[in-house]
């Protein structure tokens, strides 16, 4: 088997044969001369299983040769095997590997879905690019009784609204695997079979979570007016996550009776895991009541209703509430106080939520200093002298967040200390940011700073950053 | 148990995770991984309330709570990953190396334990490789392999598997010892004699007695589960068990420092390979 | 309640406030008309505070029609609890969902 290649536009793709020789590595260069001009080189690793270690320098020098006219190089579809190669030759941060679903056939897409790691990709990338042959292909998975298969192939169906699976729902929710009768039920959800939805109450009293999950989530999108009543009884349910499942249902249907069940339920609970769901599922009602309830909830005596609830108040953009939610951020819970501080970040865009912040900042812990500058670099009032001043902490994070929030408000004084930073802040996390910063600015500014910054680099994480920007092998 | 989505994680995010994750168990990631860690603790971090990884890393470095959560982190990314011939350099060095010169020595009769086998595809790549070589005929190769979990051992001693544990193999190996049958690649009867699984647990000091004395030991991607003085009691056994001379075989981000110092450590330019004193 | 903006070339399209079965039609009439001359569009998820069942039925109907038409849609920066709600009914599978509105428009 020969090497083969495409060019498509100014994209050149070739494809690597399945254990290349010294020879195949060779032949690269050639037919990038041939193909010249492209402005893009894929080597397409797909069918390559081994690349022996001889013939790395090879590979070096064929991105040597593309980067010389500043075409980049980017290799698709590795192998684990070469990729630890790569790995032990310690070169792996000097490519770009992707992953290009185009290069598989469809029985091969098909395989794919064992890979738990790639099989939702997948999954995406057919129904992305749906076709007869495709959807063939994923009706002959559904003759299988491989539960796995079965699973995906109902699911990327459900994902293309294909509606010739829709007759072979019912049988797929009565299949004896659980994952298999969760995803024909999510998909019945999505498709709009209302047909369907007495049949998946009955899953509510499935022994496996997942589908009663899936049951209940399907019974709100199929949902009318009669919907929260049947519902409500799953709030006294002996099982605590029936209970979180009945309260997240409730939420989605979000009519007003099932605001009233979600309110009186949460009163009686005594489990507090279940309660901290109940206060996320009543802040997602639109009720005038809803920001003193969560405000009141933050002086629960269990610690994850009160996280619960201040993590709710930061979303719900409670504008009125900035005084109230201003007295929590010294609250003797750390995490309440953190949470009421992001929430002041997403909602504020005053001084006077600023000037708070700052005056409490001196006798905060570590993680509030760290929201605190997070928040003022969100709430965007011009504090740069503050956050100058933070530059200096002692703490790692807190110099990285100053520096962060410093680029949010003011660019130019972000650039100028990243310049500094990038070289002499003995922390390889706030370098790390400098250099983050720095790659926005053009190359030709920061190339050399770049280079030196390299040449004294010990950190790994921050050096593979650097070669990656600067390409020095 | 309730259902997210998943957080992406940015690359200063994914750096420092990273680095505490290697601190604190010797598991490196690299950037191809990364998916992999959004993957496996966007629902830990949903459950905390957080909707970044910054929030969770800023949890991991200052909350009160941090030692308990660098367990739950530790567990979540450690699941074992496991496919045939993984990290071949090291099993092509003992096939084409080191048992070549044990037979020039005069060795008629070799051992070879795979410590950790999880699900067997280590035990029988390596005797895939031996099947392959032809040394077969010139010495008796002895393979054990073992567990601590007795349902990946079940997995193991049928012999089939998926794609995706042949995610380096040639299709020419596949071909010539496994049978395709629908989605199921069924490990051929000889290759599958030649190994024999058990059940141990390798802080027991007796996980070898079944073994003997061992010619070269597999242990990888294992060691990073246990703190110093069980590494130490593991490592130990190994040496035990080692015949003079014998080759101990780690994941290639473990290593032996600190550890102990009674292995000689050579570089064979594919790895790292440890051999007893 | 709807905002429509052109960003380099591409539409996006940002939501506010709730959305439910009135205002997730109007939005779903609304992306059908673009898609009368485009083939893209963003939905900016960062105004959106609530969003019920009704809301999200009108949003896949959209998906589904933009399919056929062989549109794309892309959603994105969701707060983490309406991704919650499409994580919970699995739509998080069936939606192309981007951090940011740049990832977005990629």
């Amino acid at each position: 088997m020969n090497i083969s290649y495409k060019k498509v536009s100014d994209h050149l793709k070739i494809f690597m044969v399945q254990e290349p020789d010294t020879n195949d590595f060779e032949s690269l260069i050639k037919i990038y001369n041939e193909t010249k001009p492209v402005k893009k080189v894929f080597l397409d690793l797909k069918n390559c299983f081994y690349i022996q270690s001889k013939n790395i320098a090879q590979l070096i020098a064929f991105k040597k040769t593309l980067s010389k006219d500043n075409v980049p190089l980017i290799l698709l579809n590795l192998k684990e095997s070469v990729i630890q190669v790569l790995e032990i030759t310690n070169l792996l941060p000097q490519f770009t590997i992707q992953k290009d679903y185009s290069s598989y056939t469809a029985d091969e897409l098909i395989e794919a879905f064992f890979d738990p790691e790639i099989a939702d990709e997948v999954s995406d990338f057919i129904s992305q690019n749906y076709c007869e042959e495709y959807k063939e292909k994923l009706f002959d998975a559904l003759k299988s009784e491989d539960p796995v298969l079965l699973e995906y192939a109902i699911i990327t169906l459900g994902k293309v609204h294909e509606y010739d699976i829709e007759e072979l729902i019912p049988q797929f929710m009565n299949f004896e695997v659980a994952n298999v009768q969760k995803a024909a039920i999510l998909v019945a959800g999505w498709l709009g079979i209302y047909s369907l939805k007495e049949k998946i109450y009955d899953f509510l009293k499935s022994e496996f979570i997942d589908v009663a999950e899936a049951a209940a989530a399907s019974i709100s999108l199929l949902s009318d007016e009669s919907d929260s009543d049947k519902l409500k009884d799953l709030l006294e349910s002996k099982d605590e996550r029936i209970r979180k499942i009945a309260a997240k249902a409730l939420s989605l249907i979000n009519d007003d009776k099932s605001y009233q069940f979600l309110k009186n339920s949460i009163s009686k609970e005594s489990n507090e895991s279940v309660r901290a769901v109940m206060v996320k599922s009543l802040s997602l009602f639109n009720k005038p009541d809803v920001a003193d309830l969560l405000i009141a909830l933050l002086k629960d005596n269990s610690e994850v209703v009160r996280e619960a609830a201040a993590a709710s108040l930061s979303r719900i953009n409670a504008v009125g509430k900035i005084d109230k939610i201003m007295e929590f951020c010294q609250d003797k819970d750390e995490m309440v106080s953190f949470f009421a501080i992001k929430a002041l970040g997403s909602i504020c865009k005053d001084i006077n939520c600023a000037d708070k912040l700052m005056h409490i900042y001196p006798g905060s812990s570590t993680r509030i200093k760290a929201a605190i500058i997070e928040a003022l670099g969100n709430i965007g009032i011009d504090v740069s002298d503050f956050l100058y001043q933070a530059l200096d902490e002692e703490n790692e994070d807190l110099r990285k967040e100053a520096l962060n929030s410093l680029f949010m408000i003011n660019k130019k004084m972000a650039v100028t200390s990243s310049k500094e930073l990038i070289l002499k802040d003995k922390s390889w996390v706030v370098r790390f940011k400098a250099t983050e910063i720095l790659e926005g600015e053009p190359i030709e500014s920061v190339r050399d700073i770049f280079k030196s910054a390299l040449d004294k680099e010990s950190n790994r994480y921050v050096k593979e950053k650097l070669i990656s920007l600067v390409g020095d092998i | 148990m309730i259902n997210a989505g998943t957080i992406k994680l940015k690359d200063d995010e994914f750096a420092e995770l990273a680095d505490i994750i290697y601190k604190h168990s010797g598991i490196t990631f690299s950037a191809t991984k990364k998916y992999l860690l959004e993957n496996r603790l966007s629902r830990r971090i949903q459950e905390l309330n957080f909707n970044s990884f910054k929030d969770y890393i800023y949890y991991l470095k200052y909350d009160v709570k941090k030692m308990q959560e660098m367990i739950t982190l530790l567990n979540l990314v450690t699941i074992n990953e496991t496919y045939f011939l993984r990290e071949r350099p090291q099993m092509d060095y003992l096939v084409n190396k080191v048992i070549p010169e044990m037979i020039s020595k005069g060795k008629r009769n070799i051992k070879i334990w795979s410590a950790a086998c999880s699900t067997g595809e280590e035990p029988y790549s390596i005797a895939i490789l031996l099947k392959e070589s032809g040394i077969l005929s010139k010495a008796r190769v002895d393979i054990f392999a073992s567990d601590i979990n007795t349902e990946v051992l079940e997995t193991a001693q049928k012999g089939e598997y998926r794609t995706v544990s042949f995610r380096g193999v040639p299709p020419t190996i596949i071909n010539k010892y496994f049978e395709k049958d629908g989605f199921i690649y069924k490990l051929s009867p000889e290759i599958k004699n030649m190994v024999t699984f058990y059940k141990a647990n390798l802080i027991d000091r007796m996980a070898s007695s079944r073994v003997g004395m061992a010619d070269a030991i597999f242990c990888r991607n294992v060691l990073i589960y246990f703190d110093i003085p069980a590494k130490q009691k593991v490592i130990d056994m190994f040496y035990k068990t080692l015949a003079k001379d014998g080759f101990l075989f780690l994941g290639h981000s473990e290593t032996l420092n600190k550890i102990t110092d009674s292995f000689k450590m050579h570089n064979f330019g594919g790895g790292i390979v440890y051999i007893k004193e | 309640m709807i905002d429509i903006q052109e960003k380099n070339g591409k539409t996006v399209v940002y939501l506010k406030g709730e959305i439910n079965a009135q205002t997730g039609l109007e939005l779903k009439n609304k992306v059908l008309e673009i898609f009368k001359t485009k083939n893209f569009a963003a939905l900016s998820f960062k105004g959106v505070v609530y969003m019920n069942s009704s809301g999200l039925r009108e949003i896949i109907d959209l998906l589904k029609q933009s399919r056929r038409d062989k549109k794309e849609l892309a959603l994105c920066e969701m707060s983490k609890d309406i991704r919650d709600m499409f994580a919970f009914t699995g739509l998080d599978k069936v939606f192309k969902i981007h951090d940011s509105e740049s990832a977005a428009l990629g």
